[in-house]
This record gives structure tokens, sequence and C-alpha cells, in this order.
């Protein structure tokens, strides 16, 4: 079966497409159009599917979508109606939205795509966020939690995957919190009371945690309490956004916290507010990570599974999953590279094709390369035009070589190799690379390459043969971290030297690189080990603040000449930018 | 390849779904344990102005007219 699954209209737009029950490709929409977090109907990211695989439309068998929009309207019918009159004015406003394009999803794809309304399926949302945590995970059986902002009412499920011996699958959603109560929607209020944008600054709140104490945490337990039935509840006297489309919290909670940031306002952390602002992160980070020990450990109990696969945008929160490993009883804990709305384009094709039309289980490949390859000829081609320098390395070994040492001798790389990856998390195919040793290259990389704020933190890639010597992995670590889901310590021994990927708090989200899934960054991070002594690497994503993450050739040579990008890399082709003098080997500026 | 539709015949297909899936939804409603059945002439209100929304971004011609009822 051909089965394409879409997620699109909230943020974070995407297509996946299925083929005899394996993904072929999955691409977000932003990677395409080039506007960060693009939420528009993926129709770029449905034609580049369709051309990957090469399908006419009408060869589709099913188009899956991947919440109800329908019940969503009922949804935002019922809230502002409970919500009235203080909803008027931003009633109009969700109606004209929602009324417009979102509710009537059968006829947009009908309309775009030219497929037959009844080959137009729908999943509810929670359980694409299931069928992307569960389904593409290695577990024979295992307990689903999902958690985030809202899909149609549902915020929260928990829930048990199985697959049978005979092929068949099975996801059973066993019980779900429903809105306004919700995970996502608490963080995304503090996100947006500490001057964050919401669906974008929730890493920074988790970021600048580290430089807080949680002296308002029980304040922060009072707003998010456990319910007598083992659920969650909000304290919604301290929200609005259940009330209005103006503001997410309410006066209330500024008489316990004070006054929020204003967005773009400069975050000092030296200042007395600053100071207030990283505490009330750290307590609310706190908070979110008990409240989700509590669960997971309660579903432990109940289903006395050892595995846990986690869904919806909250599982992008590494130090609450860490402490999920670490805490709940659960052996392992598997986090999808794309546990957002992005991953739930895949989530949907595969619960239709496992679940709705019974399709036979098959081992969904354990990576996150679906999205669109590298032209290295088109690298080629652009440097040349410019009239830089451009080298083809004979073979993989000498280019792993020739790259190992000039990020050894302290320069920053832009690394593009095969297709890139679903999800917000670069993972060695288009990734930024540079030496970890010392914390100068982290503030060189925010002040000349990603023009961003000083206390995020930069994540470290290490082979997964070594990762135990440099950081302190649980049992079960090494998996959370091959798509960085996890918060894990270095150790101590080791921080003075992993000094640009080591946070305030001696912690780093780890990138395990497995060589059988990256063969080529493996080899890299070994020959840059050879030369240093720590065949670490600092790896973040290659794009630059407010932009999406480079997809194809152009995009990269173009992040390359805008930012202080020393050396591009694509396929075997390298550009480098004309060396400048004093450049020395970074662990000499250590040592 | 995706063929590109002309603007008049998609907003024909979009509107052609919004009377399924507003009988789904009413429908829904209509059985839910919640008793919501109340809501069902606000959807029906929301999805006929819906249609009238579409026609005036489909048809241009008709936009003034529409238009002019609100």
């Amino acid at each position: 079966m051909r089965i394409l699954g879409i997620s699109a209209h909230y943020h974070d737009s995407a297509a996946a497409l299925v083929v005899d029950g394996l993904p072929v490709c999955a691409i977000q929409e932003e990677r395409l159009s080039r506007r960060k977090n693009d939420s528009a109907f993926p129709l770029a990211a449905v034609e580049w599917c369709l051309d990957e695989a090469g399908l006419e439309p009408e060869e589709l068998d099913a188009v899956v979508f991947y919440e109800k929009p329908m019940r969503k309207l009922e949804r935002i019918l019922v809230t502002a109606l409970r919500a009235f009159p203080r909803s008027w004015r931003s009633f109009p406003q969700a109606m004209k939205n929602t009324l417009g394009e979102k509710a009537w999803v059968k006829g947009i794809i009908a309309s775009r795509l030219g497929v037959p309304a009844r080959k137009i399926l729908f999943t509810e949302h929670h359980q694409s966020h299931a069928a992307a945590a569960f389904l593409t995970s290695p577990a024979r059986e295992a307990a689903i939690l999902t958690a985030d902002g809202v899909g149609e009412w549902a915020t929260l499920t928990e829930g048990r995957g199985s697959r049978s011996p005979d092929g068949g699958c099975a996801i059973e959603l066993l019980r779900e919190l429903r809105f306004p109560h919700s995970l996502g929607m608490f963080y995304s209020t503090f996100t947006a009371y500490l001057g964050f944008e919401v669906n974008e600054g929730e890493y920074k709140v988790m970021g600048l945690a580290s430089y807080g104490e949680p002296r308002f945490a029980e304040q922060v337990r009072a707003i998010l309490r456990p319910t007598a039935d083992g659920a969650l509840e909000l304290d919604l006297g301290y929200f609005d956004f259940h009330l209005s489309g103006r503001r997410a919290w309410s006066s209330r909670l500024v008489d316990v916290f004070g006054p929020p940031r204003s967005p773009g306002h400069p975050l000092d952390l030296a200042t007395p507010d600053g100071k207030r602002f990283a505490d009330v992160a750290a307590s609310v980070q706190r908070v979110l990570e008990d409240r989700l020990v509590e669960l997971t450990r309660a579903l432990r109990r109940e289903t006395g599974l050892r595995d846990l696969c986690l869904g919806g945008g909250v599982a992008l929160n590494g130090c609450a999953n860490a402490r999920i490993l670490n805490e709940s009883g659960f052996e392992r804990v598997f986090v999808p590279p794309a546990p957002g709305d992005a991953g739930c384009a895949l989530g949907a094709a595969l619960y239709a094709d496992r679940i709705h039309f019974g399709g036979r289980d098959r081992p969904v490949p354990d990576h996150a390369y679906w999205g669109c390859p590298v032209d290295a000829g088109e690298l080629e081609r652009l440097a040349r035009e410019d009239g830089l320098e451009v080298e083809l390395a004979p073979g993989d070994r000498a280019l792993v070589e020739r790259v190992a040492e000039e990020l050894a001798n302290g320069r920053i790389v832009g690394w593009m190799d095969g297709r890139c990856e679903l999800g917000p998390r670069a993972l060695g195919n288009r990734s930024i690379l540079a030496s970890p040793a010392s914390a100068d290259m982290r503030d060189r990389l925010n002040r000349e390459v990603k023009f961003r704020e000083e206390f995020r933190p930069f994540a470290p890639a290490v082979p997964a043969g070594v990762a135990d010597r440099y950081f302190e992995l649980p049992p079960g670590g090494a998996r959370l971290g091959r798509f960085m889901s996890g918060v894990f310590p270095v150790r101590p021994e080791w921080r003075s030297r992993l000094g640009a990927v080591t946070h305030v708090d001696g912690t780093a989200r780890v990138q395990v690189v497995d060589p059988e899934v990256s063969p080529r960054f493996h080899a890299l991070l070994l020959a840059y080990g050879a030369r240093t002594g720590i065949p670490v690497l600092l790896n973040t994503s290659f794009n630059l603040s407010g932009e999406p993450i480079v997809a194809r050739a152009v995009e990269g040579y173009s992040t390359f000449r805008r930012s202080g990008i020393d050396l591009v890399v694509a396929g075997r082709c390298i550009v480098a930018k004309a060396r400048a003098s004093g450049v020395r080997r970074e662990e000499e500026a250590v040592s | 390849m995706i063929r590109k539709r002309g603007k008049l015949r998609s907003g024909a297909v979009v509107a052609a779904s919004i009377v399924p899936s507003t009988v789904d939804l009413v429908r829904a409603l209509w059985r839910d344990p919640a008793h919501k059945r109340w809501l069902v002439p606000l959807v029906v209100f929301l999805s006929l102005t819906a249609v009238l929304l579409l026609l005036a971004a489909s048809v241009e011609a008709l936009a003034p007219f529409i238009y002019s009822i609100f």
C-alpha cells in the first residue's frame, strides 16, 4: 500500500510517505519553503515525497491527516462559549482562522492533490503521536505516554502498544487528560511569560533553568497538581490561554512570580530580574520533571512493561526524559527523532498502515534521515561561480581525515551528508561541527555563526563505543542519546576539556553516534579523536538564528557565506574560506 | 507531479466537502454523551458562513455581494 501522511495548519507541517509498510521519505515543509516552523499545507513536502517515490497522487491508496479537524472545531467552539463573555474578542478571530481552511481538510487535500475524498482518512492527534513513538521503535511491547499542548481535546494520553508474532500491531490508548489541563500549555505559558516565542523558545526555558534555583517550585506545584485519580490538573486561575487569545497567563500568575519579561528584552543573569527569570524557569522545569516522573512510575506499575515510548512535543524535553529513564522504573525509553507534530505525518501514515488497514508489521529503520539528499555537485558549482577554491576528496577516508584536521585546528565546519533529518535536531547530516574543547569556541559560535543567547548550550556528539567514558550514561542512556533526546552529566574529569559543550550545571545533551546509522560521521569523530585524544565534537544545527535547518547544498552554501563558518562540506566536496592567521589547535588553547 | 487546479474548481471541491464534514460533526454532537446537541445550530450556522466565505474567495465577481452581508 502507498500511504501519504500529512500534518499541517498549527505548527511544523510535514509530509511522509509509507510504501508497503516502510517509510520511504518524510520532510518538514519548512525545509523546502525556508519559513521557520511553516504551518501551511505542506504542498512542497508532499510533492517532493511523491517525486522521490516516483508516484502520482492518484496512485496513492490513502492520504492520512494527523488529527480530526472537526473535533478540534468542536473544542474551539465549546471553549469559546464556556469563556463567554471574556472570549468575545478572540472568538471571531478563532472562527476566521478555523473556518477558512483548517476545518475543511478533506476538501483541501482533495482539491490540492486531486485524490478522491474516499481515500482521505483521519487519525486522532495523539494516536498519531503514539504511532510515531511506538511503531518507529524496536520495542515488541511498550507503555506509551504522549503529551503536548493540545490535539482535538486530549493533551496527554497513556496507553500501550504491542506487536504480535503473526505480524499484527495494536495501539491502545487507555486514558487521556483533556484541555485546558495540559502539560504542554503549562510549559508554553511560562515560555511566553519568560519572553520567549511559544513553540520555539521552550528549549531556551530548559537552558535557562540550569542557571536558576527552583525557589518557586512550591508555588508552581500548586499550579500543576496531581488529582486523586492519578491525573493532573492546572489551577486555571493562573491562566488565560483558554479564555483569550491575547495573553496566556492571568494577573494572578504575575502576583506570584512578578512581572513577565518583555520579548526581546536583554536577559542579564547578573541582575535581580534576570535571576528571578532563571529561578522561575528552574522551578517550572523541576515541577514538569517531577510530574512526568510520577506519571511514568504509575504507568510502569500498572503495565509492568520494561519499555516506554514517549511522544508529543513534551518529549523534546531532554532533562525530563533523562529523569524518566533514571527514576520511572522503565529500562528503556524510546523517543522518536521528531516527537512533535512534524513526526505525526509519519505516525499517521504508519497508524493507517498497521492499524486501519491491518498491514503486517515491518521493522522501521532506526534513524532520522528521511529528508532530501544533498547534491555535492551543486555546492561545487556554486563555489566555482563565486571564485572559491573547491577541493574534491578522492574518497571517504581522505575526506574524513581532511575535515578532522581542520576541526582539530579550531575551524568551524558546515557538514552536509546524505539525507536531511526529520525533526528539530541536526544529527550529523546537516550539522555545524566544531571543537568541543573550550568555552571560547562556544562564545565564537554564538557570536559569529548562530547569533543566539549566551545561556543556550551546545550539544556534543560521541561514538557509541566510547560514550560512557565521557558522559555518565545510565543503562538505556545511549539509546536515548541516539536522537539527542536525553541530557546527561559530563564526567567531572572531562568537563574542563569539553568546555564548549558542558552546560553550566555540568550536563550535556549528548548524541550517541552509531556507526551503522551514520558511518561517515562516526568515522569523522574517530579521526578527530585520533588527533586530539577526545573523539567528541560539538554538533549544532546547520542554520542561522530564525532560519530552518538547511536541506539542500544551496542553503548550506548560503549559510556558509553569511556566517563565520570556515569550511562547508557536502558529500566529498569541500569549500573553504581563506584561512585566517593565528588559527591554532584548540586543545593547545585549552592546555 | 501535482496538477494545479483553478481557483473556482478548488473552491468547489472544498465547498463540496463542507457538507459531509458538517454532517459528521453534527452526528457526533447528537450522539455525544456529554449532551452537546445545543451546539448543532451554531455548527450549521458557521458551516453556512464558511461556504459563503469560500464562495467569496473563489468567485471574485460574487465577493462584493457576499461581503455586503457582513
